[in-house]
């Protein structure tokens, strides 16, 4: 790994200068810990946000000795580095743009390759197009790290949107059915901070985007959030739980280095690339986090069930049956599965679970299917040779590199007709809560997909964009399919099935979790929840989902919603400090203070039946605090907290 | 369209609530023992106990073999069992040991998961239930306000799950039954939290109104369902104050029996590790209650940390546990008895596996070759032994028993028809309930 971690260094700095001013009031690792899950430029030292940081809490300590009374001191402190560096910037772009300005007077016209997004450029202040400049100068940063350069930009994206709209509502009006209207910003707001960053919007980013009168604000959004870390730790987050068993061993110090390894790379490099370390990758998981996969993706008879993951999430097939017995309805065989199984053979040690974790995945030519027989496995394993599916076998071409290499090679090239699609329907999938091929993992000639056109324009684009996830992704949330309301409607249920209405998505525990933490603060020490292993981890664990269930099922019961609502892990001392912050100045309106609980936990303002019901509510209550509170414990046990519509 | 959403159906199935009085008596009038629905109780020996040490005692094999235990002789002529079984070897009419049990995983996890689901953890699309949700699934009742599946102790969070089954099915984990539910007592005030679900069912009505997504409706009606245990007097069954200091007693091991024990301090941590010392007993009292009150499923894990897992100092630790779980268990069979209620209740106790046989020092590594699992009650043929292991303890030389023979019979036993098929969402092959893809071999012997 090129980028040396010295987080333990930053921490112990941190650590003593807080401790010069005052000690923090609760769980200081954590908050320093959350300061560099949202910014993870703080944890290389000499970085300019690093710098600027220890600068800021020199400052603090000089001036606000206060400051560090707030338990959330770190993040702010990180937030208001992040605005310093980011004036500095602006201040300097702006002199360029001066410059620059004047040379276009002359008479230069700029050469326009990006359509839409010139087109945006052209029509904006030089307001607006300094922040454009400032994300482009992000990518630049991006690419200096990675080496690699995005090929498609907004423009192709938008595009790429319109196309879709046009697939999307061609087919709607052949089947004779209205598309539903478009959300309006609250829906919108809510939807893309969960579905780019996995948490609720920050109240003040409602306000900011709800107040904000640009024609194309919900653009400079997307670009805005895909441009955040935040976006690759999210998705990391949703990927280091497909690709790691949850019965591995030591499972919160392996998941959280795979989950900052993968969101690294979500942040900065395409997909068939994340791809290829993931199942080409050798070493320790210390060394390369990469091989967690190979290693923990299941223990300990790693050969059949890496065989299984990677077709399912990297290709889109569900091999599993054919591991035993060809499969009844699809053509796979079992020799498919085990032509496929035999890739994977050089890495697996007979003593495997033990050495694996001291040696690290290192390929051994020696080991075949055939000295790996596994008693456990109905009918053992079966002798093959590797073979691509559909039968192609090792070419001569590929004799100097491991198997898994070949076979990255193979899945990853543009001609795989699977790679790509599995991937943009996943994709589809996650963020529009129902796969163009259901399940989403099962795709072969008798599952025909729901639009296949539509399927074919998304991985063929994917591919040419050098698998770019940021471009899919980006070009999705940009169509109006996307961005149309959940509400209700006529023929509602056919809509969603044809994506002329967006599917309400349910809060995954991860999502809950975050969003919590967004409006309450940090999870407090509660009798009865375990955080020995991490309060996130306790709780993904707690109200997760095994495997992959589908985004819009609900599936909590009993067990859940009691500790939801009476174990105050979040509602408790967090909610105080909430109602605290907003219902200020003490003689605040009440239906003031209402609105921002709404905005806050809801991301939209009351209607005004609501604020009928709310308003001699917290009348009624002893305290107006009180009241407050007990409005706030109330949004976060709606239906509608519990959804992304 | 809403018309689940009905404020005065939910107003009255969350106030009403049920009376403790008619509640019991509704119970002592039900229809004889024969009829009762049964229910069992799931004894999990967290770490994998050593046969040799417990139930399947080798007094004829090497020293090194044989360990530091004496067996003595039960109430059934014939079986001998450890010397830290005191309590339960008078019990023995009632039990049946499978000494035969033959697994084929030797891994904490992966064991833990085959034994409790009855399907090997594999990459693949399905997420397998385990015994205590097909059993909450099959025979839970409606007019139980409890959830049909209840944990007691902390337990392998990976394998006590629906699965497939969903969020009906999951277990209501009770941490420690001394201390009771956590969280079946609202935050504040009751008549304040009233109030709060009264302004929320107000919100959630006009959402619903809006959106009708079917999500929505199922969160809305965990909460009802939650908010109407919270008010219902059946949750005392998770109060052990209310029990009598006599019963209370009945579970506990005699003082002598922990005293050894404490005096090695870091063996005493190792066992109680996480654990308050004696819980086990008092979740098997609890356990007790809540079968009492209706429940179709309690697990009650004994050994958070380390447990069983008696890499090292195996004699000490597998002692103390042996005499904490005897007096736990017999408790628990002569408590059930007394009651009317043993013929009903199936007990099963088990762990992931057994040990090996040689004891290298001073532990024993794990054994899933050859081990045993003890059931008691539920109707049972008992005083019986089924299968047999060699001279070490080593492999069964007679009447081998798979996971699915194991979960077969425990279904069979508890009136489940174990070859019934589910139909898991997105999965597009039907699983039945025991993996049937080998034969399976019940043991009539014990119906």
């Amino acid at each position: 790994m090129p980028i040396k971690l010295v987080l333990s260094v930053l921490l112990l700095t941190v650590a003593a200068m807080a401790h010069a001013a005052t000690v923090p009031a609760q769980n200081p690792e954590r908050w320093q810990a959350a300061a560099i899950l949202k910014y993870p430029a703080l944890r290389e030292q000499g970085t300019p946000l690093n710098k600027q940081f220890l600068a800021v809490v020199a400052a603090k300590r000089q001036s606000e000795p206060a400051f560090f009374h707030q338990p959330d001191w770190p993040i702010r402190a990180a937030d208001l580095a992040v605005e310093e560096i980011k004036n500095a910037e602006a201040a300097a772009k702006e002199k360029t743009m001066a410059d620059e300005q004047a040379a276009k007077a002359k008479g230069e016209a700029e050469a326009n390759t990006v359509k839409a997004g010139i087109a945006a450029k052209q029509a904006s202040t030089p307001d607006q197009r300094r922040e454009m400049d400032r994300k482009d100068a992000r990518r630049e940063s991006d690419r200096s790290k990675t080496g690699w350069i995005a090929k498609f930009g907004a423009g192709e994206a938008a595009e790429l949107a319109g196309l879709i709209d046009q697939q999307i509502e061609a087919r709607l009006s052949k089947e004779g059915v209205r598309a539903a209207a478009l959300a309006d910003d609250a829906e919108f707001v809510r939807r893309i901070y969960l579905d780019l960053h996995g948490e609720v919007p920050p109240l003040e980013q409602v306000k900011r985007f709800l107040a904000d009168p640009r024609p194309d604000k919900r653009a400079r959004l997307i670009d805005s959030l895909l441009a955040d870390a935040r976006y690759g730790q999210s998705l990391a987050d949703i990927w280091q739980g497909y690709l790691m068993s949850p019965l591995a061993d030591d499972p919160t110090r392996r998941a959280e280095r795979f989950r900052d390894w993968l969101a690294g790379q979500l942040n900065t490099r395409p997909w068939n690339e994340i791809a290829t370390e993931l199942i080409a990758g050798t070493g320790t998981m210390e060394d390369n986090p990469a091989v967690t996969y190979l290693i923990e993706g299941r223990l300990p008879r790693a050969v059949p069930d890496l065989t299984d993951l990677t077709s399912r999430y990297f290709l889109g097939i569900r091999l599993n049956c054919a591991q035993c017995h060809d499969h009844p309805f699809v053509k796979w065989k079992q020799e498919e599965f085990w032509g496929m199984a035999a890739f994977f053979t050089q890495i697996q040690t007979p003593k495997r679970a033990k050495q694996v974790y001291e040696k690290g995945v290192i390929d051994d030519p020696k080991l075949t299917l055939a000295n790996l027989k596994d008693a456990g496995v109905p009918d053992g394993f079966i002798q093959s040779a590797p073979a691509f599916l559909g039968g192609k076998g090792l070419s001569p071409a590929t004799s100097t590199i491991t198997h898994r290499a070949a076979l990255a090679q193979w899945m990853t090239t543009p001609e795989n007709r699977w790679f790509a699609r599995a991937t943009v329907n996943r994709t589809w999938w996650r963020l529009m809560g129902r796969g163009i091929v259901r399940p989403v993992d099962d795709m072969h000639e008798a599952n025909e997909p729901s639009h296949p056109q539509l399927l074919e324009l998304l991985a063929r684009k994917f591919a040419e964009s050098g698998f770019d996830l940021k471009f899919l992704t980006r070009a999705i949330v940009l169509s109006r399919a996307y961005q149309r309301t959940s509400q209700a409607g006529e023929l509602a249920d056919r809509q969603a099935e044809l994506f002329g209405r967006m599917s309400i998505k349910v809060l995954s525990a991860g999502q809950l979790y975050d969003s919590l933490e967004t409006i309450s603060g940090p999870a407090a020490k509660v009798t009865g929840i375990d955080v020995r292993q991490g309060a996130r981890w306790e709780f993904t664990q707690f109200f997760g989902d095994s495997g992959d269930p589908e985004p819009t099922a609900y599936r909590r019961g009993i067990p859940h919603l009691l500790r939801q609502m009476n174990s105050g892990q979040f509602t408790g001392s967090g909610f105080d400090g909430l109602v605290t912050r907003l219902n200020s100045p003490a003689n605040r309106p009440v239906e003031e203070t209402v609105s921002d609980l709404f905005l806050t936990i809801l991301s939209r303002p009351p209607t005004g039946n609501e604020v009928r019901m709310a308003k001699p509510y917290v009348n009624q209550s002893g305290s107006a605090t009180g009241g407050l509170r007990e409005l706030a414990w109330v949004l976060v046990m709606t239906s509608e907290f519990s959804l992304n519509h | 369209m809403n018309t689940m959403f009905n404020r005065r159906t939910f107003l009255t199935t969350t106030a009403a609530g049920i009376s403790l009085q008619g509640w019991l008596s509704r119970l002592a009038a039900a229809a004889p023992e024969a009829k009762r629905p049964k229910s069992c109780i799931l004894l999990w020996m967290a770490g994998g106990p050593s046969h040799i040490d417990t139930f399947d005692p080798k007094p004829e094999a090497p020293a090194d073999v044989r360990g530091e235990f004496a067996a003595i002789e039960t109430s059934v002529p014939g079986i001998r069992i450890s010397e830290h079984f005191p309590r339960f070897a008078k019990l023995m009419q009632h039990a049946a040991i499978l000494r035969g049990m033959s697994t084929l995983e030797s891994d904490h996890k992966l064991a833990t998961y085959h034994l409790h689901t009855g399907y090997q953890n594999r990459a693949g699309a399905v997420a397998f239930p385990c015994l205590g949700a097909i059993v909450a699934k099959e025979l839970g009742r409606q007019d139980v306000a409890l959830p049909k599946f209840i944990t007691i102790g902390r337990g392998p969070q990976e394998a006590l799950t629906s699965g497939f089954l969903g969020p009906d099915q999951q277990p209501l984990a009770v941490n420690d039954p001394v201390r009771g539910l956590d969280f079946i007592e609202p935050g504040g005030d009751p008549q304040r939290f009233a109030r709060e679900i009264e302004l929320l069912h107000g919100f959630d009505e006009a959402f619903h109104a809006r959106y009708q997504s079917p999500a929505g409706e199922t969160h809305h009606t965990s909460i009802t369902r939650a908010v109407r245990l919270m008010n219902s007097q059946q949750k005392e069954a998770f109060d052990l104050s209310r029990e009598p200091a006599n019963i209370r007693e009945m579970y506990v091991p005699p003082s002598s029996a922990t005293a050894p024990a404490a005096a090695s301090g870091k063996m005493t941590k190792m066992v109680s590790s996480g654990e308050r010392a004696g819980s086990f007993g008092q979740g098997c009292l609890m356990a007790r209650r809540l079968v009492e009150a209706g429940v179709p499923f309690v697990e009650v894990v004994m050994g958070d940390g380390v447990g069983w897992d008696t890499h090292r100092d195996n004699f000490p630790r597998v002692r103390a546990l042996s005499l904490e779980c005897d007096a736990a268990m017999a408790g628990l069979v002569t408590d059930l008895q007394s009651r009317g209620l043993l013929d009903s209740t199936l007990i099963v106790w088990m762990g992931e596996f057994g040990r090996t046989p040689q004891c290298t020092g001073g532990g024993r590594n794990h054994w899933s070759r050859a081990w045993s699992s003890v059931l008691i009650g539920g109707g049972i043929k008992g005083g019986q032994v089924v299968g047999r292991t060699d001279r070490d303890g080593a492999t069964v030389v007679d009447r081998p028993i798979s996971v699915p023979d194991f979960l077969g019979t425990v279904c069979t036993i508890l009136g489940i028809d174990y070859k019934r098929k589910n139909h898991p969402p997105g999965v597009g092959r039907p699983i039945p309930i025991v993996d049937t893809s080998k034969e399976v071999n019940l043991l009539t012997q014990l119906l």
